[in-house]
């Protein structure tokens, strides 16, 4: 819908305020008047001048409050204090930003130290290095989160990254694992000190790695940290509990038979672990086998096994 | 005792060195205390023999209880003769479940199938790997114990290792592996070595790998007593100068082959097929059938001397693939065929 100008002559040449105001009816009436459109303008107008008077007048007769003055200048006190408490922000922004680029600078060019040269008092300046640390920090966990918590180091100028995914169970860290991944022209994994029995390659294929490498990281973590777990609980009751004969086990400690002593009676049991989901510490299914017929028999045969008679 | 047992405890005796045969015999545990002390171990390995041949009629030993003897020896000297290692491809599902008497039925059974009069014998070690001693026979002969094929399997992994087998041996075993461990192929992994510990820990990632990152490693304490020696020759000023180079260059060597102690292999191979480049000599460039070489590295710790020649500056560095694939893919036998453009020009592309 094309707005047209106001047909009569007057809007031409009038001040600008009488045109604004000309104009400003045109578009609210417009809808109203349809045929006599130069009598409706007019018409529109006056009875807007004349709403306006009347507006002023009820403006005038309302009561003055005499709180009003003190309430104000109460506002207007407050408006300054945060005005100037934001300007002091403003300039603490500022320097903190001045000092978080020398900062960024400094831990690129680790063996450069360069004296930030502040004009202010020594405690501000402290402080200020202190708040502009802090930030830095922030950045580096915000950034590190960003990545999943795994340590990425960039190498091959840009072309590739190496990253380092770490074991621990119960707080103790054991193995790191290395990747390291071509990003140019595709992703890839050039390298790597994963275990054979992880499987990586798998991994790899089901991941979305050309756009997310967190779809091939996360699982790989989960499947590393579990095995890693998995190993830990099998040295710990190999180291702690010597009355515990392992009969069974394997390279990924997904599978363990062991040999448990019951204390007073000197009876055997066989207790099978089975892990079946690899990304586990705890096992699938545990059995435990208390038959003595069959405990003795297996064991034997483990024994066989063990000494290599057919 | 029959002529089989008394030459196979002949050939064992011959094999076994007089310092590992105490440990061995009692590991065995068929000796009693008295024959275990009757055993002179300073006297010669002529009268050794023949102390043990006596001592295992009087215990009515055989040939059975022999080979438990040679594979305890093996087991404990798994560094001798030549090791190969293949590799199972593409798992089953089920493959991760199997578990060691599984395997060592499945095995067994399916061998059995495939060879007529077949002696195996299977064993676990500590470290979780599965020893497979065969002797072979065929329909018409007993199994044959004095050449007796070694494997080493660990499972839940997709190599083997394998030592003394024929070409005919060769698909029968390939055939009850693939079956007894849910793969459905095997290849040959192109790496071979004397050292079984060699080419295991270099297949299963088990020693020190390093990897970019922002500390580089220190340079090893040993340059420093060279670098006292050097200095009577060489200004101070060029020493320091390069220490950052050296340090560079040490950092590209061990990520290319590792830090620390390396797998000892022996060799690596590179049969060359190309074409031959020379203008000069048309004879040879206007040959029809490629160019055909081969390149064989030898040395007592070949991937040390690969890692010393780029830390020294002998080998260019960034370590050429070449060389670093050594480790990379774990193998030590390469095909490198010429994919260039042309015989117009400099260098082919050589693939692996």
């Amino acid at each position: 819908m094309t707005l047209q100008p106001p047909k009569s002559n007057t809007s031409a040449t009038t001040s600008g305020c009488f045109h604004l105001k000309q104009r400003n009816v045109h578009y609210s009436t417009q809808h109203k008047y349809s045929q006599n459109m130069e009598v409706a303008t007019t018409k529109g107008v006056l009875s807007h001048l004349s709403r306006l008077e009347v507006q002023k007048r009820s403006l005038k007769s309302q009561p003055q409050q005499p709180g009003g003055v003190k309430a104000l200048r109460a506002t207007v006190e407050a408006l300054l204090t945060q005005r100037d408490q934001l300007r002091a922000e403003i300039q603490t922004h500022k320097n903190i930003k001045k000092l978080r680029v020398s900062m960024d600078k400094q831990c690129t060019n680790e063996e450069e130290e360069t004296e930030e040269g502040m004009d202010e008092d020594s405690e501000n300046s402290n402080l200020l290095r202190l708040m502009a640390r802090h930030t830095q920090l922030k950045d580096l966990l915000h950034a590190h989160n960003v990545v999943g918590g795994y340590n990425v180091v960039k190498t091959r100028q840009g072309k590739g990254v190496c990253v380092s995914v770490a074991t621990f169970y119960e707080g103790v860290y054991l193995n790191t694992y290395n990747l390291e991944i071509d990003v140019k022209p595709t992703v890839r994994i050039s390298r790597h000190n994963v275990p054979p029995f992880i499987p990586l390659n798998n991994l790899a294929e089901q991941s979305n790695m050309q756009t997310d490498l967190r779809t091939l990281l996360d699982p790989l973590s989960q499947h590393l940290n579990a095995f890693a777990g998995r190993q830990q609980q099998f040295k710990f009751v190999k180291e702690l509990h010597k009355s515990v004969e392992v009969m069974e086990s394997n390279v990924l400690c997904s599978l363990l038979v062991l040999k448990f002593t019951v204390p007073r009676e000197k009876t055997a049991v066989l207790c099978s672990l089975d892990y079946t989901d690899c990304t586990r510490s705890l096992p699938t299914r545990v059995h435990f086998e208390s038959d003595a017929w069959y405990v003795s028999t297996n064991v034997l045969n483990w024994m066989r096994a063990a000494t290599g008679s057919q | 005792m029959d002529d089989s047992a008394k030459r196979l405890l002949q050939r064992l005796m011959r094999r076994i060195p007089t310092p590992t045969l105490r440990s061995a015999l009692e590991k065995w545990g068929r000796l009693t205390t008295e024959q275990q002390k009757s055993m002179d171990f300073t006297q010669s390995k002529w009268a050794l023999t023949e102390r043990l041949l006596g001592i295992c009629e009087e215990n009515e030993l055989a040939v059975k209880q022999l080979t438990d003897l040679e594979m305890i020896h093996v087991i404990d000297n798994p560094d001798q003769g030549m090791w190969y290692a293949f590799q199972l491809m593409d798992p089953e599902d089920d493959a991760k479940s199997v578990d060691l008497t599984q395997f060592k039925e499945q095995f067994k059974s399916h061998l059995r199938e495939l060879v007529r009069n077949v002696s195996i014998k299977m064993k676990k070690h500590t470290d979780e790997a599965v020893w497979i001693r065969i002797a072979w026979g065929d329909t018409f002969s007993r199994p044959n114990h004095l050449k007796p094929t070694y494997i080493v399997h660990y499972l839940q992994t997709p190599y083997v290792f394998v030592t003394s087998i024929t070409s005919k041996q060769k698909p029968l075993l390939s055939q009850a592996l693939v079956l007894s461990t849910r793969y459905q192929a095997i290849k040959d992994a192109n790496l071979s070595g004397r050292k079984l510990t060699a080419i295991r820990d270099l297949l299963m990632k088990k020693y020190q790998q390093v990897f970019p990152t922002k500390y580089p490693i220190p340079p090893p304490e040993n340059n420093q007593t060279i670098s006292t020696f050097v200095l009577l020759f060489i200004d101070q000023h060029i020493e320091k100068e390069q220490a950052e180079l050296a340090a560079n260059r040490l950092q590209m060597a061990c990520e290319a082959f590792g830090g620390g102690m390396l797998p000892q292999l022996q060799s690596a191979v590179y049969k060359l097929e190309t074409k031959f480049r020379d203008h000069s000599n048309k004879t040879m460039t206007e040959r029809e059938e490629p160019f055909r070489c081969v390149v064989k590295f030898t040395s007592t710790n070949l991937l040390e001397s690969f890692r010393h020649c780029a830390s020294s500056g002998i080998a260019s560095t960034p370590v050429t693939p070449l060389l670093s694939c050594i480790p990379l893919k774990g193998r030590n036998y390469f095909l490198i065929t010429d994919n260039g453009p042309g015989p117009s020009s400099q260098r082919g592309q050589p693939q692996v």
